[in-house]
């Protein structure tokens, strides 16, 4: 189907040279490398329809980043480009003949571990797409038809040019977050299991025919588990073949509750910035990094037993800790108080909560910014977790 | 008929007041009972300024400390080395 530009202006193109493409050419890819300075900005779309190559180089050539975009209808002809050049994106067709979007994908990602990669299609199919990032596109996406996709596509494509290095954003969506994610995934109507790791957590939401029906993040499912998994800011994603047999636990319209997640995520940044911790982090302290404005942990079990995170000299602290709690307790046994419940303390650089159960004493750093009234809410929940354990 | 006699229960109450206490452990001033004795505060005091002190060499000065008793919570302020120490009983 024939796509026209209503969103961005036209661009000069550089057609490609249809005596390149010699068929027969071995699918091997040498020199080229990451770009860097203008190249970072450059985009080779490929394609065997030159109808939408001519369309699309349009478009793209119009986005907010500027980009230098070439075009080539045969996987010859871009990978000899991408071997001459750098670029910084491909987009590349799926179908095409002699050699695939697939074949050039897995030697592209291969070859130049630093070039993003979109793989865009006419056919929406399940198997194409889990192809596609099976053979390491950064996105998967079906060509988009109306104006709206053509717009969201664009936006894409744009952050993924203008996001750089790795560790920033999710795999495949640079600078996009999991709301840009999900709604490419709905709005295309698809059916798969998004699979996203953030360090040792892994979550994972089911879209099913456009909607968002559940998802799951350790012991925890529907929208609650959504919400915690929308959090994470950083991160991987794969995407499983669709799963409907899966009960659906989440009811509303995947825009619902795309919104209201992130009026979540916004009414929690209005009390910390930080993001929700995980990574670099054992399991046995997970519970406690998940309770609101906690920075830092350390859990003590015992001799060679003291877990830690966030914590930089986490001896000095832990002998700290036990000092603390040991002296307290030996007060509230002269004072006949009772027992000691929690120690907890603001400070100009960190607040802190102290907690002693069942022989494991738990230090846990928290946002200075946080009240005595917040801290001490804190402590109550990390004590039901320490409780749990 | 054996008299059984009950023990009398005294249930420990404390006070509600606040003292403070200098950088060196000395009780400075006191809102206090004068019943409740001095050896308790200047013990609730050792306990608070060691915390405080300790945390300060740690790099993690605290500007307020609370000791949460079953029966009792403690909550101090830093004041420069010293603290004042505000005596809460819990209430039920």
């Amino acid at each position: 189907m024939p796509v026209t530009a209503q969103v961005w202006s036209p661009f000069e193109v550089t057609p490609p040279n249809p005596a390149d493409c010699a068929p027969s050419a071995p699918l091997e890819i040498q020199g080229g490398g990451p770009p860097s300075g203008p190249s970072s900005r450059r985009i080779l779309i490929l394609d065997d329809d030159q109808e939408f190559l001519d369309t699309y180089s349009r478009i793209l050539g119009r986005l907010p980043s500027r980009p230098e975009v070439r075009v080539a209808t045969c996987a010859t002809r871009a990978l000899a480009l991408l071997d001459a050049e750098p670029f910084a994106l491909l987009i590349t067709d799926l179908r095409m003949p002699k050699i695939d979007g697939f074949q050039v994908l897995l030697g592209a990602r291969q070859r130049f571990p630093a070039l993003r990669t979109v793989a865009i299609t006419g056919l929406g199919d399940q198997q194409y797409r889990a192809r596609a990032y099976a053979s390491g596109s950064d996105l998967y996406t079906e060509k988009p038809t109306t104006p709206s996709e053509i717009r969201l596509f664009g936006e894409c494509v744009d952050a993924l040019l203008t996001q750089a290095g790795p560790d920033g954003g999710f795999r495949g969506i640079h600078s996009k977050s999991l709301m840009d994610l999900i709604q490419i995934e709905c709005l295309s109507q698809n059916s798969g299991v998004l699979r996203i790791t953030r360090g040792s957590l892994e979550g994972r939401v089911w879209i099913e025919g456009g909607n968002v029906i559940d998802a799951e993040v350790q012991d925890t499912c529907g929208e609650e588990a959504f919400r915690q998994i929308f959090g994470w800011k950083t991160g991987h994603f794969e995407i499983l073949p669709g799963d409907p047999t899966r009960p659906r636990t989440i009811f509303g319209s995947y825009e619902s509750l795309l919104l209201d997640s992130a009026q979540t995520l916004d009414e929690f940044a209005a009390d910390s910035d930080e993001e929700i911790p995980g990574e670099g982090m054992s399991r046995l302290l997970q519970p406690f990094a998940r309770v609101k404005g906690v920075e830092a942990l350390l859990l003590n079990a015992g001799p060679g037993q003291c877990e830690s995170w966030g914590v930089e000299n986490p001896e000095q602290f832990a002998e700290w800790t036990h000092n603390v709690l040991t002296g307290f307790q030996a007060l509230g046994a002269l004072l006949e108080t009772g027992p000691l419940r929690a120690v907890e303390a603001t400070g100009s650089v960190r607040g802190v909560v102290l907690l002693a159960q069942n022989g494991r004493e738990l230090m846990a750093g928290l946002d200075r910014k946080m009240t005595a009234r917040l801290v001490r809410a804190a402590g109550m929940e990390l004590a039901t977790h320490l409780g749990k354990e | 008929m054996k008299r059984i006699s009950k023990k009398a229960i005294n249930p420990v109450r404390f006070p509600r007041g606040s003292f403070t206490v200098s950088s060196a452990g000395t009780i400075v001033v006191s809102t206090l009972p004068g019943a409740f004795p001095m050896e308790r505060m200047e013990a609730i005091g050792r306990a608070v300024l060691s915390a405080l002190g300790a945390a300060r060499g740690l790099g993690t000065p605290l500007t307020e400390l609370a000791a949460d008793f079953a029966g009792l919570e403690i909550r101090a302020r830093d004041l420069s080395g010293g603290a004042i120490i505000f005596i809460t009983p819990q209430e039920y």
